[in-house]
């Protein structure tokens, strides 16, 4: 068993990494109001408190790197580099969304972002992501493959299935296990006798690592490794980040019918912008000056994106057949 | 199941006979014991009563052909739709086929003003009533080939489907008409009319043979001037139609309507002739016969059977009328009775011209003769008025010269 | 069509198109059980792994979900991919994958991402083979937007077929019949396609129409032999693309003979033979002699009892007379 370090990374990067979440917090709370207020349709499952995760990982990945998500993607989304603008026209069934409307919360595709899409089936993302690292592998292009899922996802067959093939073919494919220590109301503890999913890698003899996924330079470094390892043509890891999210499962579940208050106020208290921000401005690297500014710009960016969707058209009925099959 | 109807044997010397008319015609029922046909052997012409009950399918004989006892000369079946195509015209006397009415599309009864009769507009579909089912193609080709789709039966089990309207289409083309087992709407409308024409007026019935020798002499000697100046066949239709319109124009007591207690006697004189169609009853009127000449009498005799034919006679062409001439001589038929043609008072009846026995100076000659047969309606005539009327008709048959002035 | 010069086996033309193809197009992978050195379970894909090699012949252990969300997330990434089920029965572990995932992304990402897989599989029944590897569920996939669903019949038709879908950038569903891998067919020399969407007539006539797919189009031909004698034409047609459906050339038909019959070996509940039944009724209403009637097996679970599975399935002699009875009366 190993545990990721956080070493030294420079104030650039850091306040890189800081933005991120900021953003990724900002624009969740956003979509909260909005859909409290009845403007967005369908239902969305939020990513509040669990930003360092999504972070970390895709600081690291290239452009054309694929990233495979689940139903609590808007953070993957964003982390991959989705503008903003894209995530939420989509969230608002407005033609300028990454699937033109079409898709919403769970079924947002933005490939040439190489975000391959959220997923409203848990653990769907681990065979495709699997398979596209497969097809990297074979057009040599360099490319990997990143699979985010939940605790919920470990116990199922596509789970077990996708990280075989993973190990056997020696894929360039990251297993990022999102462990927020609930599957909607289910307790991991009562999922599963084995709550180390890090140690199900042994079982595929694939390395497996568990971080803190409160602590953003950790999931950075964990994450670089194993993508370098995937890049260089040494095969899968699975990552288990240890995470919280301080929302409900969905928007609609409070989340304190089956988690104390205690908990909640526990993980609360290991915010992970928080402690980037004290972090920050504890070293003398940042100063406040900088901390503001960029919380200033992530206010304006939302506010554009959210601007944006809003005077954005609907698509026309006329569109309803396309695109069932492809050109 | 099949009954066989032979030649019988009615003498102990009869070795052959010939059917020299028949009572019913193809398709008709008969019952066990009632006249089906007359048969003529060296000795006598006698009627012969069925043996069996049925439909008559078939009838393999000519009129007038010697065949040997025993031999079959029809058949009956059970079903009346079974009719064996091929021998039925056999049924038409060589005398003139060209009153025989041919087809017709649509179903026309004189003087019914409900159904439309313009030619321009394509015949109704009649649809079919919930006991008959007929597919959705046979459905439309009966449309399109202007056929009355509850007039075809289907072969098999209870659905028409196209094979039947296309059998239909080709039994209407060589054989008459059969009714059929159910009601057309057509065959509904003749059966109202002539109920109540039967049960209102009070019929009496006046017959007289007429000599028909020179008749027929002078037919004969009209036949190519008539085809030369109108094109016409000129037939013995036209000259009873001729006859009755002289008579009626001398008796004009006959041309009249009862009307609520009123005798309404009629400004013009148009006479109608009865022509058979699939579907019903026809009757053509020629209007203001009186003014017409024989051979003008022909042509629109003959212009008005076309129409009929093709469903295209038009409201006057059928409506009204001052008598109507029934002709059946060419169905082999001696006399017979005809009902009256709502409103008209009367209605004459022609059988078939045929070779009898006449008394002539006390002596018995053999002569064609025709049974001339009125129908009367007595509220309006009485017997003698009839009697003179019928009289008059009669010398004209008689003296057919008078009719060409 | 140019029928051929040279006989081969239906399992031997879906070979020679995916040598043909994998040539053509190098992104193409095939992913299965036992396809690899073994050449698949029916053979059919014998000498391709010792052609092109394991990275593109891959075998795999029995782990068809994940077999074929692999598939699939390779087409996303822009290889071709083919998964062979091996028994469509089989594929019922991947339905989500296929159902869920490949269906829908076209759509569901405006067009931005192609998904050309092939979920290669061999249906019906053969051999007394029992319940578990017997089935006929294409009307499943057919019925589920986002798929196409191609059965072909003959040899040249499976060449010509899957030589398209390898061309297709949609998700095909490839189904093939157990019963047909020996049967004999000629194919021409040198290139050709054979293109979805377009159904073949077998057979022309004028009394009946009668629709078939996979095996059944062969139990019809026999039929149609037999009733020719007794004076019923029947023309056969074969849609062999399910999804997309050749609709106009069975309408044309239907209208000109005035009869429908559709025989199929997936029992009639929901099924594809009812689909042609709607055919019929919506667009040849008037052209009508007879009610539009089909054929198919019971609804059973197929029986391991070959004097079961007989009944169970539509016979040569039971199309013979239902046909005749329907006709002649």
């Amino acid at each position: 068993m190993q545990k990721a370090t956080p070493a030294g990374l420079d104030v650039k990067l850091l306040l890189d990494l800081y933005r991120e979440m900021l953003q990724l917090r900002e624009f969740e709370l956003k979509v909260q109001e909005l859909y409290r207020k009845g403007m967005l349709p369908g239902f969305v499952h939020l990513y509040v408190g669990e930003e360092a995760v999504a972070t970390g990982v895709c600081s690291n990945l290239r452009s054309d790197d694929l990233v495979y998500s689940t139903h609590r993607g808007h953070g993957h989304a964003l982390a991959k580099g989705v503008p903003a603008r894209f995530v939420m026209a989509e969230l608002w069934g407005k033609t300028t969304g990454s699937s033109a409307g079409r898709g919403g919360s769970m079924h947002m595709y933005a490939p040439e972002y190489g975000f391959m899409g959220t997923n409203g089936i848990v653990a769907a993302g681990i065979p495709l992501a699997t398979g596209a690292a497969l097809s990297a592998k074979l057009r040599k292009s360099g490319q990997v493959a990143v699979t985010f899922f939940g605790d919920g996802a470990v116990n199922s067959g596509s789970f077990h299935e996708g990280l075989n093939f993973g190990a056997v073919w020696n894929l360039p494919v990251i297993y990022v296990c999102e462990n927020n220590l609930y599957a909607t109301e289910m307790a991991f503890r009562r999922a599963t006798k084995n709550t180390s999913v890090q140690s199900r890698a042994a079982a595929y003899k694939m390395p497996g690592v568990e971080v803190n996924g409160s602590d953003v330079t950790a999931v950075y470094e964990a994450a670089k490794e194993a993508i370098d390892r995937a890049r260089s043509g040494d095969g899968p890891t699975l990552i288990e980040a240890k995470t919280y999210r301080f929302v409900g499962h969905h928007e609609g579940d409070p989340g304190t019918g089956y988690r104390t208050p205690e908990e909640i106020e526990e993980w609360k208290s290991r915010d992970p912008i928080k402690a980037l921000r004290e972090k920050l401005l504890a070293s003398d690297a940042a100063t406040p000056g900088a901390i503001t500014r960029v919380e200033e710009g992530v206010q304006h960016w939302l506010e554009d994106a959210v601007q944006y969707s809003k005077d954005s058209p609907e698509p026309s009925a006329a569109t309803v057949l396309d695109h069932v099959f492809c050109r | 199941m099949t009954h066989n109807v032979v030649m019988p044997h009615l003498g102990l010397t009869m070795e052959e006979g010939s059917v020299v008319s028949w009572r019913k015609r193809l398709g008709d029922h008969i019952e066990k014991g009632e006249v089906l046909f007359t048969v003529e052997t060296d000795k006598a012409e006698m009627e012969v009563e069925a043996a069996d009950g049925g439909y008559l399918s078939s009838i393999q004989v000519k009129l007038g052909e010697k065949v040997p006892v025993g031999a079959v000369i029809a058949t009956l079946g059970d079903d009346p739709a079974e009719i064996a195509s091929g021998d039925s015209s056999q049924v038409i006397p060589s005398l003139d086929a060209q009153e025989m009415a041919a087809p017709v599309s649509k179903p026309l009864a004189g003087g019914v003003s409900n159904i439309s009769s313009d030619a321009s507009t394509p015949p109704q579909e009649v649809l079919p009533s919930s006991e008959s089912v007929a597919s959705p193609r046979a459905r439309r080709l009966a449309q399109q080939l202007g056929i009355d789709i509850t007039a075809v039966k289907p072969a098999r089990g209870q659905r028409v489907i196209e094979e039947d309207v296309r059998r239909f289409l080709e039994n209407r083309k060589e054989t008459p008409p059969a009714p059929s087992g159910r009601a057309s709407a057509t065959r509904k409308i003749v059966a109202q009319r002539m109920t109540e024409s039967f049960q209102t007026a009070p019929h009496f019935y006046l017959g007289v043979e007429a000599n028909a020798a020179d008749l027929v002499r002078l037919r004969e000697q009209l036949l190519e001037p008539c085809q030369q100046q109108v094109g016409v066949r000129l037939s013995y239709t036209d000259l009873f139609l001729r006859a009755l319109s002289m008579s009626l124009k001398e008796h004009p007591q006959v041309n009249a309507y009862w009307r609520q207690d009123v005798i309404q006697l009629r400004d013009s004189i148009d006479v109608g002739f009865a022509a058979q169609v699939p579907e019903g009853l026809v009757v053509p009127v020629i209007r203001r016969a009186d003014g017409l000449g024989l051979f003008d009498l022909a042509r629109q005799r003959q212009t008005l059977t076309e129409k009929a034919k093709a469903g295209k006679l038009s409201l006057l062409e059928m409506e009204g009328g001052s008598a109507t001439l029934s002709n059946l001589g060419n169905s082999g038929i001696d006399w017979f009775e005809a009902i009256l043609n709502p409103p008209q008072s009367v209605i004459l009846a022609t059988g078939r011209i045929a070779k009898r026995a006449v008394v002539v100076n006390d002596s018995v000659e053999v002569c064609p003769t025709i049974v001339l047969s009125l129908s009367v309606d007595h509220r309006v005539l009485d017997g003698v008025s009839g009697a003179d009327f019928l009289g008059r008709i009669k010398e004209l048959v008689e003296n057919p010269s008078i009719m060409l002035r | 069509m140019v029928e051929g010069t040279r006989e081969v086996r239906y399992v031997e033309a879906g070979v020679e198109a995916l040598r043909e193809e994998m040539q053509r197009d190098e992104t193409i992978v095939y992913i299965g059980q036992g396809i690899g050195p073994r050449g698949g379970n029916f053979r059919q894909t014998r000498g391709l792994w010792q052609e092109f090699g394991e990275d593109r012949l891959r075998d795999t252990g029995i782990c068809e979900l994940g077999a074929t969300g692999l598939a699939i997330g390779a087409a996303m990434a822009g290889s071709r991919a083919i998964v062979d089920e091996v028994f469509m029965d089989f594929s019922l572990e991947a339905m989500t994958q296929i159902i869920q995932q490949a269906a829908n992304i076209s759509y569901a990402s405006n067009g931005k991402i192609k998904v050309p897989v092939i979920i290669r599989a061999a249906m019906g029944a053969v051999g007394n083979a029992g319940a578990h590897h017997s089935h006929m569920f294409y009307g499943w996939f057919a019925s589920t937007p986002g798929l196409k669903v191609v059965a072909p019949y003959t040899p040249y038709d499976v060449k010509g077929l899957l030589k398209s879908c390898l061309r297709d950038n949609s998700p095909v569903i490839f189904l093939e019949h157990k019963g047909l891998y020996n049967l004999k067919g000629m194919i021409p020399e040198g290139e050709y396609l054979v293109p979805l969407g377009e159904a073949r007539i077998h057979r022309e006539g004028k009394d009946i129409t009668v629709v078939a797919i996979s095996k059944m189009v062969g139990v019809v031909l026999q039929a149609a032999e037999v009733l020719a004698k007794e004076g019923i034409s029947a023309e056969v047609i074969d849609p062999r693309s399910i999804v997309p459906l050749d609709r106009k050339t069975i309408a044309d038909s239907i209208r000109k003979t005035g009869r429908l019959a559709v025989v199929d070996e997936a029992p009639a509940m929901c099924g594809f033979a009812g689909e042609m039944l709607a055919l019929a009724c919506e667009e040849c209403f008037d052209a009508l002699d007879l009610p539009p009637f089909r054929i198919c097996s019971l609804p059973v679970p197929n029986p391991f009892s070959p004097v079961l599975e007989k009944e169970m399935i539509p016979s040569v002699e039971r199309v013979i007379e239902e046909i005749r009875e329907r006709i002649k009366g």
